[in-house]
């Protein structure tokens, strides 16, 4: 009885998501798969040059298991943000179970014709 | 003092982390033979059953409803589909591709025989929810005991 007890009180059992990262001229987009987060368990936050994602996934488990492969109770990873970043303009949007942040790039770093005079 | 001791004798505690290190050791190295290119069984699938009905959860983020094929025969669910979602336009210059997207199929063996013509799927969160009533000869019988 006393082990059912901690094994409930147990740590989360934590995921790395998988993701794509991806740029284009004008922002980079990272695509996270969290499969079974909502909305509102969802963190995504920049501090210290470092964008976070954390969400967790509310499981029933007292539940009789035939096949048991998805257990993931919350999905956490970290990225390091490039200098040419604009962080005052990153937005997140999650649908159908995957997470889309798209990350502008300052002015500075954005591609731009140089006229050439003669 | 008593209360530091057992908390330092008390096996379980130790046993479970040492299980979540090895756990964590496996999956790291799992995630790294994906890399290579090795694809494992998709989706993944949770089974579980109470009295009346088998239910199955298969995590398919970013697959669209359209994109889903369902189908029961006797004992076998088949779920096939396509992942087509995300990286559109031209000129994306690749950071990370860790998902993976295009045709999957699988197929599962359920413990006893479903009703196909009542069963109910939706999706929600990237989550694929299935309810698949038991048919009537495999559900548990009640026998009255006469006195």
């Amino acid at each position: 009885m006393k082990k059912v007890e901690r094994y409930k009180r147990r740590a989360y059992y934590t995921t790395k998501p998988r993701v794509d990262i991806f740029e284009d001229d004008t922002s980079i987009t990272i695509l996270a798969d969290l499969p079974g987060v909502k909305t509102e368990d969802l963190s995504v936050e920049v501090k210290d040059n470092i964008l976070s994602i954390d969400g967790k996934v509310n499981r029933n488990d007292t539940q009789n298991y035939i096949l048991r492969e998805i257990d993931t109770e919350r999905y956490r990873r970290e990225f390091v943000l490039t200098p040419i970043v604009d962080q005052t303009g990153i937005e997140a949007e999650l649908k159908n179970g995957v997470l889309r942040i798209t990350l502008p790039k300052i002015k500075e770093a954005t591609p731009h014709k140089i006229k050439i005079e003669g | 003092m008593a209360q530091v001791r057992s908390e330092l004798r008390d096996p379980f505690r130790e046993f479970e982390e040492l299980r979540r290190e090895i756990d964590r050791l496996f999956d790291d190295l799992g995630r790294s033979f994906l890399e290579e290119g090795e694809v494992g069984l998709y989706p993944a699938l949770n089974i579980t059953e109470d009295r009346d009905c088998i239910y199955v959860e298969a995590e398919l983020p970013g697959v669209r409803p359209e994109d889903i094929d369902l189908s029961i025969n006797q004992n076998t669910l088949i779920i096939e589909g396509e992942r087509r979602d995300g990286v559109e336009g031209n000129e994306l210059r690749f950071f990370r591709k860790e998902i993976e997207r295009g045709r999957f199929s699988r197929a599962v063996s359920l413990p006893v025989e479903v009703d196909p013509e009542s069963a109910d799927a939706s999706l929600r969160d990237g989550i694929l929810y299935l309810k698949l009533p038991k048919s009537d000869k495999a559900k548990p019988k009640q026998i009255p005991v006469k006195s």
